[in-house]
C-alpha cells in the first residue's frame, strides 16, 4: 500500500500546485502508516524528480522517455497505471489541473475505481480516503466516502499550503514505460507561449480585481487595477460585470463560470459582490474592498474596506505600497 | 460529417442551494435549469461544424422529462435532432451517466452510423466531476481531448487547442474523437424566432435507459458554515491608504 502523487511538469517546470498535493500525501501517507510515493513523467526531468525529494517522499518514481515529453493522455495514463503497480499504490493523488483532472479520470475509470474530482479536504477514515468537494459553487459540501482498494483523487489548487522545501530524501527509481507511438492517438503539432509576464489568477498568492466601479473609465480603471497588481507581484482579476462589458479579457474572470480562485490577499476595486462572484473568491484568506456605497453586499464579505472611489485609493495604495515595501523609484 | 453534443440541466447559477432531507440529493423544486456555459459553446460548435462541413447534428441529455426545455433550447440554436434519456429525476452519478449515454450512443450508431465528433462541456455548472466525456472516449475506444478552446476539423483529422499555464498548445487525434470544451470556444448565438418555432415543434426521441448500480465512491452533502466575517472599514477615500498597508503589511500578506 502506498501514497501516490503525480507530480506535473511543463517545460521541465514543476506546476506550484503539485508541491501542495505532495505535502498533504505525507500527512496522508503517515496517519496510513505507509509510504509516499512521488512520480515525476517527461522526457529530460531529473531536476523534477530531484526537487521533488526536498517535499517529504520516501520514493520518486521517475518515467522519462521521448514520447513522453509533453502531457498526451494515453502515454501518461500509460504511466500512472505503470506507477500505481510498482507502488502498490491504493492513494492516487494529483493536482486538479486540466492534465490532473483528466488523467486522474481516465485511470480510474480504467481501474473501475472510485474518484473525487476537484477535492478541496482530504482526510483518512477507516484505512480509507475520504474527500470534501465543495459543489453548486460553493453552496454545497460533498464527503466522498470510497469503496475501491484504489482512491482517486484530483485536488484543487491552493487547497492546501506549499510546504517548505526540506531536506531532500528518498531514492530517485527509474520507471520504463514502453510508448508504441503508433498508438499514441494525439500528436502535438504546435506549442506557443502566451506572454508569460502574467501571473496566472489560480496560481497567484495576491490578486487585485476590477469590476464595474471602473466603468467612467475603464482604460484607466484596470490600468491602476494592474500598477498595484505589478506592485504586490499579484495577479489581475474581474468582475463577470467587467468582463461582459468588454472592459477586459475573460480569462481575468473569477467567479461563476470564470476561475475560482483562493489567494492568501484579494483586493476587489469597484465590484459590488454579487453572489457569483463570491462564490469564486469568497475563500481567499484576506479580502479587502474597495467601493464607493458602503452598502454595496462585498462589504458583508470583505475583512477590510474602504469606502471610497477606486480612481482616488488604487493610486494611493499603490504609492504607499511603493513606499512601504522599498520599490520607491528613484528620483 | 455527424456532430453529438451531450449537455446537462442543471440549476440556475447564483440561487441558494438546499438540501433535501436525507442529505443525499439538492431541493430542486424551488431552482431555475439551463445548461453550463461550456456546454452552450459546445452547442454551438456542433451546428458550426455542420454548417461548414455539411452533415447533421444531434444533441443527447439524460435527465428528468423537463430537460425537454434545454434540448429545445439547442434545438432553437440550431440543432437537427434531439435525444432525451429520461430518468425520474433522482440523481446519476458519473458513472451510470456515462453508461447510460455509452448505451444511447452505440444504439444510435448502430441505426443511423457513427458520429465523427462528440462534445461535451468540460465540467458539469453543478457537481462539476469532470469525467463524463473523459468515461464515453473511454468505453468507445476515441481519443479524447479535455479542456479545449478552438477547434478545427479537415480529412478526418481534428486540432484541438487548449490552454496551459504560460501558453498553448495543438492537439491533433484522429476522428471519430471526443472533445470536452470550455466557455470561449465561440461565442454562442442566440435562437432565431424561426429557430423557437421549429424547435416547439420538433420531435424528441425519449428513450428510458437502465440505471446500473452506482459507481464505486459514496456521498455525503452538507451546507458548509456560514462564515460570519466582521468586516473593518479602515476609512474613506485616499487617505485609508497607509492604514491598509499598514494592517496587510503586518499579518505579513505583503512582503518586499
Amino acid at each position: 500500500m502506498s501514497v501516490l502523487v503525480w507530480i506535473e511538469q511543463i517545460d521541465g517546470q514543476a506546476v506550484h500546485s503539485s508541491w501542495e498535493v505532495l505535502g498533504k500525501g505525507r500527512e496522508l501517507a503517515d496517519s496510513l502508516g505507509s509510504p509516499l510515493v512521488a512520480l515525476v513523467v517527461g522526457h529530460g526531468v531529473e531536476a523534477v524528480a530531484e526537487e521533488a525529494r526536498g517535499y517529504g517522499p520516501d520514493t520518486v518514481l521517475l518515467a522519462d522517455d521521448p514520447a513522453l515529453e509533453r502531457f498526451r493522455l494515453q502515454p501518461y495514463a500509460a504511466a500512472l497505471q505503470e506507477a500505481i503497480r510498482r507502488a502498490d499504490a491504493s492513494v492516487i493523488l494529483a493536482s486538479a489541473t486540466t492534465n490532473g483532472r483528466t488523467l486522474t479520470g481516465l485511470v480510474a475509470c480504467q481501474n473501475q475505481a472510485g474518484l473525487a474530482p476537484d477535492a478541496v479536504d482530504l482526510r483518512i477514515e477507516e484505512g480509507k480516503l475520504v474527500a470534501v468537494r465543495s459543489v453548486y459553487s460553493g453552496n454545497i459540501l460533498s464527503d466522498i466516502y470510497f469503496d475501491t482498494d484504489q482512491q482517486f483523487a484530483s485536488v484543487r489548487p491552493r487547497s492546501f499550503p506549499a510546504p517548505e522545501a526540506g531536506e531532500a530524501q528518498g531514492a530517485i527509481q527509474p520507471l520504463p514505460v514502453p510508448v508504441d507511438e503508433g498508438q499514441v492517438p494525439e500528436k502535438i503539432l504546435e506549442v506557443k507561449p502566451a506572454d508569460t509576464s502574467e501571473i496566472s489568477l489560480t496560481d497567484a498568492r495576491i490578486i487585485v480585481s476590477g469590476g464595474r466601479g471602473v466603468a467612467k473609465d475603464p482604460e484607466l480603471g484596470f490600468k491602476l487595477v494592474s500598477e498595484l497588481a505589478d506592485v504586490l507581484g499579484a495577479a489581475v482579476g474581474a468582475s463577470r460585470a467587467a468582463v461582459d462589458a468588454g472592459y477586459i479579457p475573460y480569462k481575468h474572470q473569477v467567479g461563476q463560470t470564470g476561475k475560482t480562485v483562493k489567494p492568501d490577499l484579494y483586493i476587489a476595486a469597484g465590484i459590488s459582490g454579487a453572489i457569483q462572484h463570491l462564490a469564486g473568491m469568497g475563500q481567499s484568506k484576506v479580502i479587502v474592498a474597495i467601493n464607493k456605497d458602503p452598502d454595496a453586499p462585498i462589504f458583508e464579505r470583505a475583512n477590510y474596506g474602504i469606502v471610497g472611489d477606486l480612481f482616488q485609493v488604487l493610486p494611493a495604495l499603490t504609492k504607499e505600497f511603493k513606499k512601504r515595501l522599498g520599490k520607491e523609484e528613484k528620483e | 460529417m455527424r456532430t453529438l453534443v451531450c449537455v446537462k440541466r442543471v440549476p440556475a447559477t447564483g440561487a441558494k442551494i438546499l438540501l433535501t432531507p436525507d442529505e443525499q440529493d439538492i431541493e430542486t423544486r424551488f431552482l431555475g435549469f439551463t445548461i453550463s456555459p461550456h456546454e452552450e459553446c459546445a452547442v454551438e460548435e456542433a451546428i458550426r461544424l455542420v454548417e461548414e462541413h455539411g452533415g447533421r447534428s444531434t444533441v443527447l441529455t439524460l435527465g428528468p422529462p423537463e430537460a425537454a426545455e434545454q434540448l429545445r433550447d439547442a434545438l432553437a440554436m440550431g440543432v437537427d435532432e434531439a435525444i432525451l434519456l429520461e430518468t425520474d429525476g433522482s440523481d446519476w452519478d458519473p458513472v451510470a451517466t456515462a453508461r447510460a449515454l455509452v448505451a444511447a450512443i452505440q444504439a444510435e450508431e448502430a441505426a443511423n452510423g457513427p458520429f465523427d465528433l462528440i462534445l461535451f462541456g468540460n465540467e458539469s455548472a453543478d457537481s462539476g466531476g469532470y469525467q463524463v466525456g473523459i468515461r464515453v472516449a473511454h468505453a468507445l475506444d476515441r481519443p479524447c481531448v479535455a479542456g479545449i478552446k478552438g477547434l478545427t476539423v479537415q480529412e478526418g483529422q481534428l486540432e484541438a487547442r487548449r490552454e496551459i499555464p504560460g501558453g498553448w498548445e495543438v492537439y491533433q487525434v484522429p476522428l471519430p474523437g471526443v472533445v470536452t470544451v470550455k466557455e470561449g470556444l465561440n461565442l454562442p448565438r442566440y435562437p432565431s424566432l424561426r429557430g423557437r418555432l421549429r424547435a416547439k415543434k420538433a420531435p424528441i426521441q425519449r428513450l428510458q435507459p437502465e440505471l446500473q448500480p452506482g459507481g464505486p465512491a459514496k456521498v455525503r452533502l452538507k451546507v458548509p458554515e456560514e462564515q460570519g466575517v466582521e468586516t473593518q472599514i479602515l476609512g474613506h477615500g485616499p487617505e485609508a491608504a497607509p492604514q491598509v498597508v499598514a494592517i496587510l503589511k503586518q499579518l505579513g500578506l505583503v512582503q518586499p
